[in-house]
């Protein structure tokens, strides 16, 4: 049914398309006439923060080296290097009575069933419908939606599950004494394998212990922006660390970092 | 094809593009099931023409665009329009304002179908959608005989 499905809705796409030009042609036309001033301002402000950001990732990118060194001396397995795609979402409402959203990536993009996408701020949730141009991505708040997650401070591990839009997830199963404190941020634990690890999912905001019930209620508050974000991320299945350290575009220098100290990589390197 | 039937092809066209435009979350509860209606509408018009398949290749088309379980808005819409078949004699009769109570209950009837797969939001988008629903069949309902006396669709 699956595949008959995606050829279905790849030969509606003209229907979607045209459903999506009003609200799109008003966003193009509200971005045409945004001031000068105020576009030479959003230009200094992103120029300041790319330098940031740059200065912050070539430290990160010594940090991964470095951790990724201490893995392979404890033997554990390597995180694998994620390559990201780029999507925007198609301006049409789908089903009310679910949070799905349409993306304008498809099949001839790569996009699968089950990838993860983010966005700037941390996870958004997963894709779970493909067609040739579009794919449908399920947010994190719908009620269908559980993700693996691990509190950071402590590596606890939980399960996040969706309310509804505008509704925080709730971690279920979690004893009324486990250790989570308000304003921890949750992570991506990996466990399950359809999310990588290490992405941030959001914080907790809210700690109920109901008098005579056996789990805690707790509320974790999506730090992605699910329903203001235009521009998402797309996580493509990651290729091994050692085949994307030569395509990184800065800081060059880590191929020196890892071969000096660290055993070839290659060697311990399990699947 | 005949002209007839592209004319009313062109009136679902143009009510599934409605369905989909995007709309501010706040205003999602006030969007008329405008398949529905004139799917209503039309099998009021001409029983002979459009009946309930009508309904169902609607509703599987709906399904696909909306992204949801494929089925369940083509039973809801089959339904929906085997039920203004069955009493399509007594709803002509009625004076439109006097039409708008049916319809009501049918999007009602829709949208409880469609939110089998949710339970969590029987709520404002089921009696939201009715009620806008109901409010704007008038307006369909003559824009649609204008048209379909103008265009002499039978």
């Amino acid at each position: 049914m699956v595949p008959v499905r995606s050829a279905v809705t790849s030969l509606l796409h003209p229907i979607h398309v045209i459903a999506a030009a009003p609200s799109k042609i008003i966003q193009d036309l509200s971005a045409y006439f945004e001031s000068r001033t105020q576009l030479q301002h959003d230009n200094e402000i992103f120029a300041a923060k790319q330098l940031l950001d740059n200065a912050r990732l070539l430290k990160l990118q010594t940090l991964e080296s470095e951790n990724n060194r201490l893995r392979s001396l404890l033997g554990s397995s390597f995180r694998l290097q994620e390559r990201v795609l780029v999507a925007e979402l198609v301006t049409v409402d789908l089903d009310p009575f679910s949070q799905w959203v349409l993306i304008d990536k498809g099949l001839s993009d790569g996009v699968t069933i089950n990838q993860a996408v983010l966005d700037a701020q941390g996870i958004m949730g997963q894709v779970v419908d493909v067609s040739e141009w579009t794919s449908t991505v399920v947010l994190l708040t719908d009620p269908s939606h559980a993700i693996p997650v691990q509190v950071n401070r402590n590596g606890l591990r939980a399960v996040a599950v969706g309310q509804g839009l505008g509704q925080p997830l709730k971690l279920i199963h979690m004893p009324q004494n486990s250790d989570v404190e308000i304003g921890d941020i949750l992570s991506t634990s990996g466990l399950g394998g359809r999310f990588p690890e290490g992405y941030p999912v959001g914080t907790i905001g809210n700690i109920g212990g109901p008098e005579g019930e056996p789990f805690a209620a707790i509320e974790v508050l999506p730090l992605a922006k699910l329903n203001i974000s235009r521009e998402l991320l797309l996580v493509l299945p990651g290729e091994k660390i050692t085949s994307s350290i030569g395509a990184k575009p800065v800081g060059e220098d880590e191929a020196a970092i890892i071969g000096s100290s660290a055993p070839p990589v290659e060697e311990t390197l399990d699947e | 094809m005949s002209r007839n039937i592209v004319i009313i092809m062109l009136t679902f066209l143009l009510a599934i593009l409605l369905m989909l435009l995007q709309l501010p979350e706040a205003w999602q509860m006030f969007r008329p099931e405008w398949v529905m209606l004139v799917l209503v509408y039309w099998a009021l018009a001409l029983p002979k023409r459009v009946g309930v398949m009508w309904g169902w290749w609607m509703g599987l088309l709906m399904d696909v665009l909306l992204g949801a379980h494929l089925g369940l808005l083509a039973f809801a819409y089959a339904l929906a329009t085997y039920l203004a078949l069955k009493f399509y004699l007594q709803l002509r009769q009625y004076p439109v304002l006097q039409q708008t109570l049916p319809v009501f209950f049918l999007v009602i009837f829709v949208k409880l179908i469609a939110a089998t797969m949710a339970p969590e939001f029987v709520g404002r988008l089921v009696w939201g959608p009715a009620l806008v629903s109901a409010a704007v069949w008038p307006f369909i309902f003559t824009v649609l005989r204008w048209l379909r006396r103008h265009f002499h669709i039978r």
